[in-house]
């Protein structure tokens, strides 16, 4: 009796361990949703403003995702300047469209795809450019675990990061940022790019395999 | 053969781990531009809801008392020329009535014109008697 006792207690301890990591979890997963939600929520009341005329809601949309629309713009393009032109032209056009907007996704995967287009645009209209990488101290390197110790390799690091993806097709180069930036689901980025999520994932593994080839023959 | 694995290569890792390093914050003169846009965009005229909107803003009163007079002098032109027509037709009618009244006269003798009664009508034997 008291060796099946001393067999089941560690097997109950663990099942036990087990179930309360799950509800940990699902309580993680449930206040992430929470605060996906009351963002999202937030973001669908600033449209109804902006609609109505209220710039003031265009400032805290500016505020809430410049930053996201700036990186993805800087990586695709390569260059912070026309990142940030590019991210001022998408604000004017949420402006302009609030009154036609209709929340069918989230808001994140209509702003997205309206970014996207002007990436498209902007990419069939200029000629390209030579990249000219932010010093190290302007990215968050701790957030990516880099280290930030040697800013000239860092440096070196983001201009070869930005010359190689200048070289994947524009498809390709959105769907690893979109999702690396870790702002929209599979789903949402499968949607602003416009494919299914099974053909997200075949697009995401070319892509970082031609990412990593390219990285070796820049380094080498 | 000491070939290093690719996976290895210090400044692929790093550049792929930088992938997921965004912008630590934005530019002074980004956020000076975008408060420009804001106010370009504030100082535009009200969109939207194209000329329903003057139907619905309560200041534009005297918009919707001209909006009115207008619709009132269209019905009064179109009721006027409705009833002018009408009174010129009448006119006419009395002009031609003279004709008008012979052709209905004369609507019956129509079928004799065609070519082949006309034919067979002046073959036919005249009889003095009749």
């Amino acid at each position: 009796m008291n060796t099946h006792a001393a067999h089941w207690f560690p097997l109950q301890a663990l099942l036990l361990l087990a179930e309360g990591l799950g509800a940990v979890f699902r309580v993680e997963q449930e206040a992430g949703s929470e605060v996906a939600e009351e963002t999202e929520d937030a973001d669908q009341a600033c449209m109804r403003q902006l609609a109505a005329g209220d710039t003031s809601a265009l400032k805290r949309l500016f505020d809430r995702w410049k930053l996201p629309l700036l990186n993805y713009f800087y990586r695709a393009l390569g260059n912070r300047a026309d990142a940030e032109d590019l991210a001022l032209q998408v604000f004017e056009r949420v402006y302009r469209a609030a009154g036609r907007y209709r929340p069918e996704a989230r808001f994140s995967t209509w702003l997205f795809s309206v970014a996207r287009r002007e990436l498209l645009h902007e990419l069939r209209r200029r000629r390209r450019k030579p990249v000219e990488a932010v010093p190290s101290e302007e990215l968050d390197l701790g957030a990516a675990g880099v280290s930030e110790d040697e800013p000239g390799r860092v440096r070196e690091a983001e201009e070869h990061l930005l010359s190689t993806l200048q070289e994947l097709p524009e498809r390709e180069r959105s769907a690893l940022l979109l999702t690396a930036a870790g702002e929209l689901s599979s789903t949402e980025v499968a949607r602003t790019v416009g494919v299914s999520p099974n053909h997200l994932n075949v697009i995401l593994h070319r892509a970082r395999q031609k990412l990593r080839a390219l990285l070796d023959r820049a380094m080498s | 053969m000491n070939t290093p694995h690719p996976d290895s290569t210090p400044g692929r890792t790093q550049a792929e781990r930088q992938l997921q390093a965004g912008l630590r914050s934005t530019r002074p003169e980004f956020e000076r531009r975008f408060e420009e846009l804001r106010r370009r965009l504030a100082n535009e005229p009200a969109r939207g809801l194209g000329w329903r909107r003057f139907l619905f803003l309560p200041q534009a009163a005297w918009w919707r008392v001209s909006v009115g007079g207008l619709a009132a002098c269209l019905a009064l032109a179109l009721a006027y020329g409705t009833l002018h027509r009408s009174g010129v037709e009448e006119e006419r009618l009395a002009e031609y009535k003279e004709l008008l009244d012979l052709n209905a006269a004369l609507q019956d003798a129509l079928p004799l014109t065609n070519p082949e009664n006309l034919e067979v009508l002046l073959e036919m034997p005249m009889d003095r008697r009749s």
